[in-house]
């Protein structure tokens, strides 16, 4: 089980943000939103949140769980 | 205290230490011969080593409360070359430790690089003064931190391992490291693998 996200989608649907941008709007370096679009580091809860209420949307709508094939 | 009072401060520290610095230098290139053992060098250093010290003291103290403050960032090419030093510092100690053992000890290497890396941590020290904060939370983003503890972890493991081999090593008296050096070789190693590890993290993706 691992977490999923849909971050790159909604900074290309905000005006086709650059993550330099959004980590600077946020208050995280660049580095961290680039690791979570690529999966390979879970936001805690604030972060998630803070990112939703950046794009207007609830977590669940940019977060989700992905089940592993067993 | 308004602005220019504050830079008539730093005049007057800066000149308070210049002033020390002339006296010191002066009692220690003149002065009758042979009182003390130390060389011209030893002397210089230790004078030069005095200096850096107090200016980033009074650096650290003044700097934070002037209007300069408002471009103390912490960002994430500040974290990049922190770790870089330290992994430069870490590298040049633990080659000189290695192979120039009395050398580092005489010419003060240790001390050199350890001032060279130190001044980095001095401008994080100022940016957590200037935002009226001790938490180094504030200052850097939950994956840097999580990065820092991964290779905290990382350098402790590694770091134990590598003094046992040197151990057995000097034990068996195929390699060793003389008296205080012990401490350098392991200050650098931790040095070294702590800054890789942090970047390695960091730039891992």
């Amino acid at each position: 089980m691992r977490l999923g996200n849909n971050l790159r989608r909604c900074r290309f649907d905000h005006n086709e943000m650059s993550q330099e941008e959004l980590a600077s709007a946020i208050g995280v370096t660049r580095q961290t939103i680039h690791s979570i679009e690529k999966e390979k580091f879970v936001p805690s809860t604030l972060l998630a949140l803070k990112l939703a209420r950046f794009f207007g949307k609830t977590v669940d709508e940019i977060f989700y769980i992905i089940e592993d094939d067993k | 205290m308004n602005e220019f009072q504050k830079w008539q401060m730093i005049l007057k520290i800066a000149l308070i230490i210049a002033i020390i610095g002339v006296i010191a230098l002066g009692s220690a290139t003149g002065g009758k011969q042979g009182k003390s053992d130390d060389s011209i060098y030893e002397k210089v250093f230790k004078i030069s080593a005095f200096l850096i010290v107090m200016l980033a003291l009074v650096m650290y103290l003044v700097l934070p409360n002037t209007k300069i403050a408002k471009h103390f960032k912490m960002n994430e090419s500040l974290f990049v070359v922190s770790h870089i030093l330290g992994i430069i510092c870490g590298g040049i100690g633990l080659i000189a430790t290695f192979f120039w053992q009395q050398m580092v000890v005489k010419t003060h290497l240790f001390e050199f690089l350890i001032v060279f890396f130190g001044l980095i941590f001095v401008y994080w020290a100022m940016i957590l003064k200037a935002r009226k904060t001790a938490k180094i939370s504030d200052m850097l983003d939950e994956k840097q931190i999580d990065n820092i503890i991964r290779a905290g972890a990382v350098t402790l493991y590694a770091v134990a391992c590598i003094m046992l081999i040197m151990f057995f090593l000097s034990s068996n008296r195929v390699f060793t490291l003389e008296g205080k050096i012990w401490f350098l070789f392991y200050f650098f190693i931790t040095l070294l693998i702590y800054s890789a590890s942090t970047l390695f993290y960091f730039k891992k993706t």
